[in-house]
């Protein structure tokens, strides 16, 4: 039994480790192969834990190589198109400019239901609204309508914008100083003091303080008076 | 890149290197297990057969932490399970069971040592009873 429990603890962090090092496109969107190696890793991991005969080594080296190839294969798609369109397909249309594409709807096997499902997803109720549906190498359908049916853009309505602060930086996390965040906004532990005293609240009592580009602050205190 | 060169580089490392020792391990594991099984078969006197047999016991026993790691554990209990007969036929002193035992524990490290990438240096007494 412990040995079940040692080898369950080895293998979670192999197959952690091996999905953080194929990297985070792997989560979101898989790309056929990479599907294909997501399924054969769980089964590399999974065979040592059925079966205690079998040798830890004889999981985790075939489930590496698997990830080394991978990654191989990755960074050779990177520099040609060529095996990059062969490994992973190429984006297809199947609607453009309003009219649907019948012959790349069949040979794709995508039918009219799933590309109104997409639509549905997109907002948009009839096909004649779409200017261009693209079946994605992942399997996605992206939908954009026609320009008439598109929201208008602040370009568009001439409108001027706010300077964009940027992404705001987790400065204080409860109660704590994010020293990397602070490096990266250009502040110092004593503007943070500063900051903190406008507020009147102490940094042990900080649930969340965030900076933006702009230097706009926003405070979430552990209080309950402050809330 | 720099992240992704030292990590397929340690990986590659890592396959790589238990790959060869996997293999560099094997052979030394049936080599001197043959031996061992050799000198049983080769001893004329009780005497020497006991002491070639305790030295392929010590061989296996040295051997087998590592061979845990790399070999199936129903193919080293059976192997285990035959060197206990082994020893057991010695100190009965019968000797065609210890010859017979001797040949059949030779044809399962063989046959150990022969699959997969092991093929190569498959041993020239190779035989499966």
């Amino acid at each position: 039994m412990a040995e079940s429990v040692l080898r369950c603890v080895v293998l979670y962090l192999a197959v952690i480790l091996a999905v953080r090092v194929m990297g985070k496109r792997q989560i979101g969107e898989l790309q056929p192969s990479e599907l294909v190696v997501t399924i054969m890793i769980s089964e590399f991991a999974a065979l040592p834990l059925q079966d205690i005969n079998f040798p830890l080594l004889w999981g985790l080296v075939p489930m590496f190589f698997l990830v080394a190839l991978e990654l191989i294969m990755s960074f050779v798609t990177l520099k040609s198109i060529r095996l990059r369109a062969f490994f992973y397909g190429q984006p297809i249309l199947l609607i453009y400019n309003g009219k649907i594409n019948r012959e790349e709807l069949l040979k794709t096997r995508v039918s009219v239901e799933d590309v109104m499902e997409a639509m549905r997803a997109n907002g948009l109720l009839r096909i004649e609204d779409i200017h261009t549906a693209v079946l994605e190498t992942n399997g996605t359908i992206s939908i954009i309508p026609k320009p008439e049916l598109a929201p208008p853009s602040a370009k568009d309505m001439k409108i001027k914008v706010e300077k964009c602060g940027g992404m705001p930086q987790i400065i204080v996390m409860d109660g704590t100083l994010v020293k990397k965040n602070m490096e990266i906004k250009g502040v110092d532990e004593q503007q943070i003091e500063k900051i903190l005293h406008g507020y009147g609240v102490p940094l042990e009592q900080v649930f969340m303080l965030t900076i933006d580009d702009l230097g706009k602050t926003y405070l979430v205190s552990r209080r309950k008076e402050d809330v | 890149m720099k992240r992704f060169l030292i990590s397929l580089i340690l990986i590659l490392l890592f396959v790589g290197g238990s790959v060869v020792y996997d293999q560099w391990f094997m052979c030394r594991f049936a080599g001197e297990m043959n031996k061992g099984i050799d000198r049983v078969i080769q001893a004329q006197e009780q005497s020497e057969k006991e002491k070639a047999v305790d030295q392929l016991n010590s061989c296996y026993a040295k051997r087998h932490p590592i061979a845990d790691h790399l070999i199936f554990s129903n193919r080293l209990e059976e192997i285990e399970t035959l060197l206990y007969k082994l020893n057991a036929y010695i100190e009965e002193e019968e000797e065609a069971e210890i010859l017979a035992t001797a040949q059949e524990l030779r044809s399962r490290i063989n046959l150990l040592h022969s699959i997969e990438f092991y093929r190569g240096n498959r041993s020239k007494d190779f035989c499966i009873r």
